[in-house]
């Protein structure tokens, strides 16, 4: 035990559809639904009826199913995996902040998440309160804040204002201040979970940069992250989720290999076939693919060509559907964003009644990407209505390398985009010598 | 300050502290009922600081940014007194035992605003502390716990008030601090006990929210607060006596009352609502505890 930080033995978590059957639960419904339960159980007990069945259950899914792993003390895991995959659900039972509903975590010393930052800040006490309170929850102890007080005060360079109540406080001064809490916490394990993170982008490049600095000071580590780049870097172990199961655990650099060959799979696969995907459904994108400046369907375009996007769509019931807006969000292989795509954005609008077998294209003159692979999801909505589908990694295309400027000459591959740019030059009068 | 350097202070922080680690306790979040117990004690004692963060905390924020700030706890009670005083005693003409008006309802106003404050105040501390919960763990029970204890601040100045007008009308009798600790420990552990199941019941159902009030107003009433027990125990029947004690704040009002007559109170009564606080109490903690696990879920 003494070596192993954590412990986790065939961990279960079972969350019920919170959908249609119980809006919003009241008392009322629940006491009805005691009321039916004892006039079923009377009327067995008194009239010796055959029990009737059993009421249906509301259905359950599990978010996280027998997940079993150890990880060593000092040890830098990352978790990785598609959305709803368990990845946050298993950080929550690990902070505590939820309970699982089987199997057993056992962990030696203090746990830490960065996404805890400025929890439980009171506007109206004072930055000295804060701290003490924030300090509390987090888990410190009184004489431990009131050691490291002044360091917590300096690092968040608020000591002018340490008496004033962070309401008055600028956004920043409030961060930093929660920053600073969290930051001398000292934890034995720490979680990160980059999905959650909150705050703008600066904010998360801090996180992510502590986080780099605690690896080297040999703390353990529990590392959630879209940016594959970021777990291989910084990861000694990796495992990736699927389903609420470990799928693969090993090398960050295989098991992100294995991932990315996945996602592609995934994309690979009828679209009419996929069950993963959101929206109340009126309609469905049944196929879609990529063409090259010629029109053919193609599984690689040039850099500077034109290209489209092909989505189909079909109506799944007699609706009428009117004023579609429909979105492709672009993200490359290790998930970074890079653009939106969306008819509501350029203003061309699908107003009025749309077709209800349709094929939505997205053209897209000089294609501005670089070298890789790149998917795309697809997204759909109605006016007045809300999201009708969504398909994550619904499709993928390759760039290859092209001509984009017109020159010959090609740009360095590990760049993301390519612009158009002009360039000049011209005299200016010099400055005068005294 | 740029990113990478409020970094590298962080991580230089942290390892400093490490070298002087305390002791490093093993956690185990399980799915036993047995583990779970355990960890719940342990958890209790790790956090008992915590406890008294909540409770600072809740009493600095009551009266922040009020003109009036603590005058309030005072203010309160001597006015909702005088106004009984006015309605009940002179227009009503409800009897008091023989106890000079303002005394009477005063030393039944202390006690219950006390109650009625930690009742509501727990009720709703789950909901009103719903972004901590569902961000960073820590044992949900401080927090209710932790309001119902502010409100012995409360209490202790109502109770410093209601020695000060008894000696003033010269009522005042070493009794009244004889029976004070049993009376508060039987009003604690009864708001403890409705508070806690309460609040484990308003983070699913909102509408313990709007019922709250209602159950407060619905339970003064039951209390002998704005008459005497003694009108009770006239109309019930001998055997039904011991069946006051289902509201153990019966025995709390009149407790304070007697000791303003320079006895010691009801016995029975007293001890028999004693034990119906207890089992308040313990249903109220096993309540929690049994929602407590799927709070998060459902707040």
């Amino acid at each position: 035990m003494n070596h192993v930080a954590i412990k986790v033995e065939h961990l279960g978590k079972r969350y019920r559809y919170r959908g249609a059957q119980r809006p919003n639960s009241s008392l009322r419904a629940e006491a009805m639904d005691w009321v039916q339960r004892f006039r079923r159980r009377g009327k067995h007990l008194l009239l010796g009826q055959a029990r009737e069945s059993r009421p249906q259950l509301p259905e359950y899914f599990w978010a996280l199913q027998d997940v079993s792993l150890d990880v060593r003390r000092g040890e830098v895991v990352g978790l990785i995996g598609r959305n709803g995959a368990g990845k946050s659900t298993f950080l929550k039972i690990l902070s505590r902040i939820t309970t699982p509903t089987e199997g057993r975590i056992t962990y030696r010393g203090r746990v830490a998440s960065l996404l805890e930052v400025g929890t439980g800040f009171h506007r109206e006490l004072t930055g000295r309160e804060n701290v003490f309170l924030n300090g509390s929850i987090l888990g410190m102890k009184r004489h431990e804040i009131e050691r490291k007080f002044d360091d917590i005060v300096a690092f968040a360079e608020v000591e002018k204002f340490i008496d004033t109540p962070v309401k008055f406080y600028s956004s920043g001064m409030y961060v930093r201040l929660a920053f600073s809490v969290a930051a001398h916490l000292d934890p034995d394990i720490l979680l990160v979970d980059e999905v959650l993170a909150v705050g703008d982008f600066a904010f998360q490049k801090k996180c992510l940069a502590t986080m780099e600095n605690i690896t080297q000071a040999g703390r353990t580590v529990l590392f959630v992250s879209h940016q594959m780049e970021a777990i291989v870097n910084l990861c000694h172990r990796c495992f990736l989720l699927d389903n609420g199961r470990i799928a693969q655990e090993g090398k960050p650099n295989e098991i992100v290999e294995a991932y990315v060959a996945a996602a592609k799979q995934l994309s690979a696969t009828n679209l009419r076939a996929r069950k993963d995907r959101a929206g109340d459904g009126r309609i469905r994108f049944v196929d879609t693919w990529v063409e090259d400046a010629r029109g053919r369907r193609a599984a690689s375009v040039c850099t500077g060509q034109n290209m489209k996007i092909v989505a189909l769509y079909e109506a799944t019931n007699g609706e009428r559907i009117r004023n579609l807006s429909v979105a492709f969000a672009l993200n490359t292989l290790l998930n970074v964003k890079v653009t939106d795509l969306g008819n509501a954005l350029t203003g061309e609008e699908f107003t009025g009644e749309v077709p209800r077998c349709g094929r939505v294209e997205c053209v897209l003159p000089n294609l501005p990407l670089n070298r890789g692979t790149y998917f795309y999801n697809l997204f759909a909505r109605a006016a007045g209505h809300g999201v009708e589908d969504h398909v994550l990694q619904a499709g993928s295309f390759e760039v290859e390398a092209g001509d984009f400027f017109g020159t010959g000459r090609i740009p360095d591959s590990e760049r993301l985009v390519l612009l158009n740019q002009h360039w000049s030059l011209s005299a200016v009068a010099a400055p005068d010598k005294q | 300050m740029s990113n990478q350097l409020i970094a590298k202070k962080a991580v230089v922080l942290m390892a400093d502290e490490s070298k002087q680690a305390e002791a490093v306790s093993t956690t185990v979040i399980s799915t036993d009922g047995q583990e779970r117990l355990r960890q719940f004690f342990k958890d209790l004692a790790d956090y008992r600081e915590l406890f008294i963060t909540f409770v600072e905390r809740d009493l600095k924020v009551r009266y922040r940014q009020t003109v009036l700030g603590a005058v309030w706890v005072v203010l309160q009670p001597l006015m909702l007194t005088g106004a009984f005083a006015l309605i009940f005693g002179r227009i009503a003409e409800m009897p008091t035992d023989g106890l000079p008006l303002v005394l009477f309802y005063f030393a039944a106003n202390m006690p219950w605003n006390a109650l009625s404050r930690s009742v509501t105040g727990a009720a709703l501390s789950m909901e009103s502390n719903a972004a901590l919960i569902t961000k960073v763990y820590f044992p949900r029970i401080v927090v209710p716990c932790a309001l119902v204890i502010a409100t012995f601040v409360d209490f202790a100045i109502g109770f410093a008030l209601f020695n000060f007008i008894a000696a003033f009308q010269g009522h005042w009798h070493w009794e009244i601090l004889a029976v004070m600790p049993l009376l508060v420990l039987i009003q604690t552990c009864m708001a403890l006990g409705i508070g806690l199941a309460l609040a484990a019941l308003n983070a699913q159902y909102r509408d313990v929210r709007q019922g709250v009030h209602f159950l407060v107003q619905l339970l003064m009433l039951a209390t002998p607060v704005i008459y005497p027990l003694s009108r009770v125990l006239h109309k019930l029947p001998d055997w039904a006596h011991p069946f006051v004690a289902l509201n153990p704040m019966s025995a709390v009002v009149e407790g304070y009352r007697s000791g303003l007559r320079g006895e010691i109170f009801d016995w029975q009564i007293t001890l028999l609502s004693l034990v119906v606080a207890f089992l308040y109490l313990f249903a109220g903690v096993w309540f929690f505890r049994k929602r407590e696990a799927k709070l998060v879920d459902i707040i």
